[in-house]
C-alpha cells in the first residue's frame, strides 16, 4: 500500500537525532553490534504503527512503548520524542506524513489528514507484520509445535486469535467443572433422599407407598402420583387445626384411670395385672381413709349432741386470741383498768376449762385439712379432664363436669369453715366422692373411650416427621437436579462455542498454512537451487498447535531444526515470513522492515537471497539491518540497493546516539580529538577510517590483496594495492588515450595521475618502509604538528578516488573480467582504459 | 496489539456459524454475545458468561 520516502527521528531509543531518505527504494543500515541499526527500525515501525514489536508482546513484562520507547535521557520529556515519516500511496501516488510523539502516540499528526490517509493507518495499525527481526524468526522455526503456532500467530499479530481460544477454552472448562460439581451435588441429594426413604434406587411406587402409609398414620389423603411440585405433607398444616389432634391421649386416658381408682371404680379396660395392683391399693387406701374419717364424724357427732361443746368451740378463739392481745392494764375497748395477771389467769383458765371440746375441735380440723386436700386433687383433676371434653365433641358432657367441678369446689370451701354446717360437713366426711354419681361415672366413661380413639401421638410424630423431612430432602432433590440439568445445556453451549470456533480458526489457518506451505517451498527452494531444489514443507495446524514439517534431501519430512543447520534454519524462518506476510497482506505487501534477519546464512545462499528478494517481491521495499558488510556488498552487487541507499553506522554512544561513517564526519571527530590533544584517539580513529574506505575502493577499483585466513586487512595492504591498481588503471588510460589519439584525454588523464601522485607523496607512505619512525604503526606517537599534515595527506588523498562533479567513489567497470573504464555513478568521470 | 485481518475474519466467520448453527437460541443474548466480539477486543470468561447464562458471575 505505501513506500516509505524518508523519516525523521528525534530522540527515540537510542537515536539522539538522525535523518534518512530512502526514496522508496530498498535500504540498508550496516554497522556492528550496539551501533543504533534496529533503533531505525523500531523507530519506523513506531511512526507507521504506534507500537514497537520489541517493547509490547510476549516477553516483554515490566517495558512498554511509553516508558522505554524514549531516548534515556528523554524519558521525562517525551513531547521532544518524535519520529516523522513521509510515505507514498503506491496506488494515488499521494505523499502523506505521519509525526507521533511517545507522548502522544495514539493520536498521531498526519499530514494531510483525510480520508485517504486514515485508511493508510488503519491498514498500518492492523498489519504491524511488515516488521520482523531474527529474534522473531528463530522462535517459530526451532520450537515446539504447540509454541510455533503462538509464535506464527504473535509474528503476523494473530496472538489474539489463540487468545480467544483461550477464553473459549477457559470458558468450557469452567462449565465442564461446574457440571461436575452440580452432578455431586444431586447425587449427594439423591443418596440422601433414598437414605431418608430406605429404598435403593428412586422408584414413584416405592417412595409412593411408603408416604401413603406415613399420610395414612395421620388420616390425610393418599397421594396417587409424584411429580417436583408434591408437596408430601400436604393437610399437615390442617391437622394442627384438628381439634383432636389438641388432646393428648396418654395422659388423658392416665388421668381418668387414675381418677377411677381414687373412686374405687372397677374399669374393664385396665388388664389383669394393673387390675390386681389397684385393688391392693385402694382396700389399703380405704382402711385408713375408714379409720380416719370414722374418728372425725365421731367428733362431728359429739360436738352436733352438744351445743354447749360446740358454742365453746366458737369462743375458744375468742379466748386464745384475747389471750394474745392483751399486753397492758387498760381495756382497749371500754377503758377501764384491770389487773393484767388476774385477767390472763382468768382467761387461760376460760381456755383450760373444757379441754374435750379443744380436742373434738382439732379432730374435726384435721379431718376437714386432709379432705380439702383430697378435694383439691380432685378437682385439678376434672379441670384437666373437663378441658378435653370439647375436643373429644362431649360439649354436654363439659358442662356436667363443670358443674361437678363447682360442687365440688362447694364442698371445699364448707371444709375451710366446719363449723359453720355441721350437718353438710358430716355428708361429706360420710361419703367424700358422692359427687361422683353414676352420671359423672358415665362422662367419664365416655371421655375414656373417646381419648383412646385419638391416634398414637408417637406413631403420627414420626410419620409428621417422616413426611416433613421427605418434602426437604425431595425439594433438594429437584432442585439439584434442576441445576445439573441447566449446567448440563449451559456445558452444550460452551462446547459448540471451542468446537465452532476451533473449527472456523482450522478452516481459516488450513486455507493459510496451505497457500503459505507452496510459497514458503518455493521461496526456500530458490535460495537453495543447488542442492534442494525439490524441498517441499508442510504446515499441520492442530487446536492450537502448528506442525512444520520439512523435506531433507528427499529422505523425508522432519522438523525444520531435526538435521538443517541453522543458516537453512534462518533461510526457512525468513522464507516462512515471506510466505506468510505475503498471504496475509497480498498486493499490499509493499514495504518491509528486516532487522538482522540472515546472520547465520551463508554467502553463496544470501546471494540466492537477493535474486529471491528481486524475482518473487519486486515491488516490495524492503528496510534491512546488518552488521555483515559482505552481505552489504551482495545487496549493492545483485542491485538491491545502490552504493546511496546503504548507511554506515560507526559506533555508538548514548550522548550521541549512532555515528554515520561519513568522511566529513571523520574529520571533524579526529579535529575535535586533536583539539583535545587527543593524539591516541586521532590517530587510531583516521586508521580505522582509511582501512574502512580503502576496503570499499579496493573492491570497488578490484585491487589485488593478498588473502588472509581473517579476511581482515590492514592499512599497510590495502593502501598500496589500492594505489597500485589505480597508478596501473591511469596509465592504461592514457595508453589508450594516446592509442586513441585523444589529446585532451591524454592531458585529463595526465592531469590526474599528477594530482594523484603528489597527493599521495604527502601522505609519505612511501617511505613508510625507508623508515619506520614515520610508519602508520608509529602515529600515535607523532607530535599533534607532525600528525595534522599527515590527516590532511590522507583525507586529500580520498579526494582523488571522487567524482568531483557527484562526489560519489570512483570504480572500474565491469565487476569481472577485463577492465573497460574507470568511472564514477553520474558518468562525469570516465576513463578509458581499452586500447 | 490489534487483530491482523485474519483474526478479525476468523471472529466473523465464528459469529456467523454461531449464528447460523443457531448455538445460542435467544435472540437478546445473541445479540450481546456478538457485540462482545464487535469492538475487535478479547471477552473475558466472566463477560461471555454474564451474556450466555445471563447471570453475573463477578
Amino acid at each position: 500500500m505505501i513506500k516509505i520516502i524518508s523519516v525523521h527521528i528525534e530522540k527515540f531509543r537510542g537515536i539522539k537525532c538522525l535523518d534518512f531518505n530512502f526514496n522508496k527504494a530498498n535500504f540498508v543500515v550496516n554497522g556492528s553490534n550496539g551501533s543504533g541499526k534496529s533503533g531505525v527500525i523500531d523507530a519506523l515501525e513506531f511512526a507507521l504503527t504506534g507500537d514497537v514489536s520489541r517493547l509490547s508482546g510476549t516477553g516483554t513484562a515490566g517495558i512498554s512503548v511509553g516508558m522505554h520507547a524514549a531516548h534515556v535521557d528523554f524519558r521525562d520529556n517525551k513531547k521532544k520524542v518524535k519520529v516523522s515519516i513521509k510515505i507514498s500511496n503506491k496506488n494515488t501516488g499521494n505523499v502523506f506524513t505521519i509525526e507521533r510523539s511517545v507522548a502522544t502516540c495514539n493520536n498521531p499528526k498526519i499530514t494531510p489528514n483525510n480520508e485517504e490517509s486514515q485508511s493508510i493507518i488503519s491498514f498500518l495499525k492492523e498489519h504491524p507484520e511488515f516488521s520482523l527481526s531474527r529474534r522473531e524468526i528463530l522462535k517459530f522455526i526451532v520450537t515446539e509445535p504447540s509454541k510455533r503456532a503462538k509464535e506464527v500467530q504473535a509474528l503476523l499479530k494473530m496472538d489474539s486469535i489463540d487468545k480467544i481460544r483461550a477464553v473459549l477454552k477457559k470458558l468450557d472448562n469452567d462449565t465442564k467443572n461446574a457440571v461436575k460439581e452440580k452432578e455431586s451435588a444431586r447425587e449427594t441429594a439423591k443418596n440422601n433422599l433414598l437414605i431418608h426413604l430406605g429404598i435403593q434406587t428412586i422408584n414413584i411406587n416405592e417412595i409412593l407407598e411408603k408416604t401413603n402409609k406415613c399420610r395414612h398414620t395421620l388420616g390425610l389423603k393418599k397421594l396417587i402420583e409424584i411429580n417436583s411440585n408434591t408437596e408430601f405433607d400436604s393437610g399437615i398444616k390442617d391437622l394442627k387445626e384438628n381439634i383432636k389432634s389438641q388432646v393428648q391421649k396418654e395422659p388423658l386416658c392416665k388421668r381418668i384411670n387414675d381418677l377411677f381408682k381414687v373412686l374405687n371404680m372397677r374399669n374393664d379396660e385396665l388388664d389383669t395385672k394393673t387390675k390386681k395392683d389397684n385393688e391392693s391399693l385402694i382396700a389399703q387406701t380405704e382402711a385408713a381413709e375408714q379409720e380416719a374419717y370414722i374418728e372425725v364424724i365421731k367428733a362431728i357427732n359429739s360436738v352436733s349432741d352438744r351445743p354447749e361443746i360446740l358454742k365453746y368451740i366458737n369462743k375458744q378463739k375468742l379466748y386464745e386470741d384475747g389471750l394474745a392481745l392483751i399486753i397492758d392494764d387498760i381495756c382497749p375497748l371500754c377503758d377501764t383498768e384491770f389487773d393484767l395477771n388476774k385477767l390472763k389467769k382468768h382467761i387461760q383458765r376460760k381456755i383450760d376449762e373444757n379441754k374435750e371440746a379443744i380436742c373434738l375441735r382439732d379432730i374435726i380440723n384435721s379431718g376437714c385439712c386432709r379432705i380439702r386436700t383430697e378435694l383439691s386433687s380432685l378437682l385439678r383433676e376434672i379441670g384437666e379432664i373437663k378441658r378435653a371434653a370439647p375436643f373429644l365433641g362431649l360439649q354436654k358432657e363439659n358442662e356436667d363436669l363443670i358443674k361437678l367441678a363447682e360442687r365440688l369446689q362447694a364442698d371445699s370451701e364448707l371444709t375451710a369453715k366446719p363449723f359453720n354446717n355441721l350437718g353438710a360437713l358430716l355428708k361429706i366426711f360420710k361419703n367424700p366422692y358422692e359427687r361422683f354419681n353414676e352420671d359423672v361415672i358415665k362422662i367419664l366413661r365416655l371421655m375414656l373411650s373417646e381419648a383412646q380413639k385419638i391416634p398414637d401421638s408417637s406413631a403420627t410424630e414420626k410419620a409428621r416427621r417422616f413426611l416433613t423431612l421427605l418434602g426437604e430432602r425431595f425439594a433438594v432433590y429437584i432442585k439439584a437436579r434442576l441445576i445439573e440439568k441447566t449446567w448440563v445445556k449451559r456445558k452444550s453451549i460452551t462446547s459448540k462455542l471451542l468446537s465452532r470456533y476451533e473449527q472456523v480458526t482450522k478452516e481459516k489457518l488450513e486455507k493459510l498454512y496451505n497457500d503459505v506451505e507452496k510459497d514458503f517451498s518455493s521461496f526456500y527452494s530458490s535460495i537453495n537451487d543447488e542442492d534442494e531444489q525439490d524441498f517441499r514443507a508442510k504446515l499441520i495446524p492442530s487446536k492450537g498447535s502448528l506442525d512444520l514439517c520439512v523435506d531433507f534431501y528427499g529422505r523425508g519430512k522432519f522438523p525444520p531444526n531435526a538435521f538443517h543447520s541453522e543458516g537453512h534454519q534462518d533461510g526457512m524462518g525468513l522464507c516462512l515470513y515471506l510466505a506468510l506476510a505475503k498471504r496475509v497482506m497480498g498486493a499490499n505487501f509493499t514495504f518491509c522492515l528486516l532487522d538482522d534477519v540472515l546472520m547465520s546464512v551463508d554467502a553463496n545462499h544470501r546471494r540466492n537471497f537477493c535474486k529471491l528478494l528481486k524475482e518473487f517481491f519486486p515491488s516490495t521495499q524492503f528496510l534491512l539491518t546488518t552488521h555483515d558488510k559482505v552481505w552489504v556488498k551482495q545487496l549493492i552487487s545483485e542491485k538491491i540497493v545502490g552504493t546511496k541507499q546503504v548507511v554506515t553506522f560507526r559506533k555508538w554512544s548514548v550522548e550521541n546516539g549512532p555515528s554515520i561513517l561519513c568522511g566529513q564526519d571523520i574529520k571533524s571527530e579526529i579535529d575535535n580529538y586533536l583539539k583535545d590533544n587527543n593524539i591516541t584517539e586521532a590517530a587510531p580513529t583516521l586508521r580505522r577510517y582509511l582501512e574502512y574506505i580503502l576496503a570499499e575502493l579496493g573492491i570497488k577499483l578490484r585491487a589485488k590483496v593478498e588473502l588472509t585466513n581473517s579476511s581482515s586487512y590492514d592499512l599497510g595492504e590495502l593502501l598500496p594495492a589500492v594505489i597500485s591498481q589505480y597508478n596501473s588503471c591511469l596509465k592504461k588510460a592514457k595508453n589508450a588515450a594516446n592509442h586513441w589519439g585523444r589529446k585532451e584525454m591524454l592531458q585529463k588523464v595526465s592531469s590526474i595521475a599528477n594530482a594523484f601522485s603528489e597527493a599521495y607523496q604527502k601522505t609519505q607512505a612511501e617511505q613508510w618502509s625507508l623508515n619506520p619512525a614515520i610508519h602508520f604503526n608509529a602515529w600515535e606517537n607523532f607530535e599533534i604538528n607532525d600528525f595534522i599534515p599527515i590527516k590532511e595527506a590522507f583525507f586529500n588523498l580520498l579526494e582523488q578516488f571522487k567524482c568531483p562533479n557527484c562526489s560519489g567513489w570512483i570504480y572500474v567497470s565491469p565487476i569481472k573480467g577485463k577492465v573497460e573504464s574507470v568511472r564514477c555513478d553520474c558518468g562525469a568521470f570516465s576513463l578509458n582504459v581499452k586500447s | 496489539m490489534n487483530n491482523s485481518l485474519l483474526s478479525q475474519e476468523i471472529v466473523n466467520s465464528f459469529v456467523d456459524c454461531i449464528k447460523d448453527d443457531k448455538v445460542i437460541e435467544d435472540d437478546a443474548v445473541l445479540e450481546r454475545f456478538m457485540q462482545l466480539f464487535e469492538s475487535g477486543g478479547i471477552p473475558s470468561v466472566d463477560d461471555i458468561k454474564n451474556v450466555i447464562f445471563n447471570e453475573e458471575f463477578n
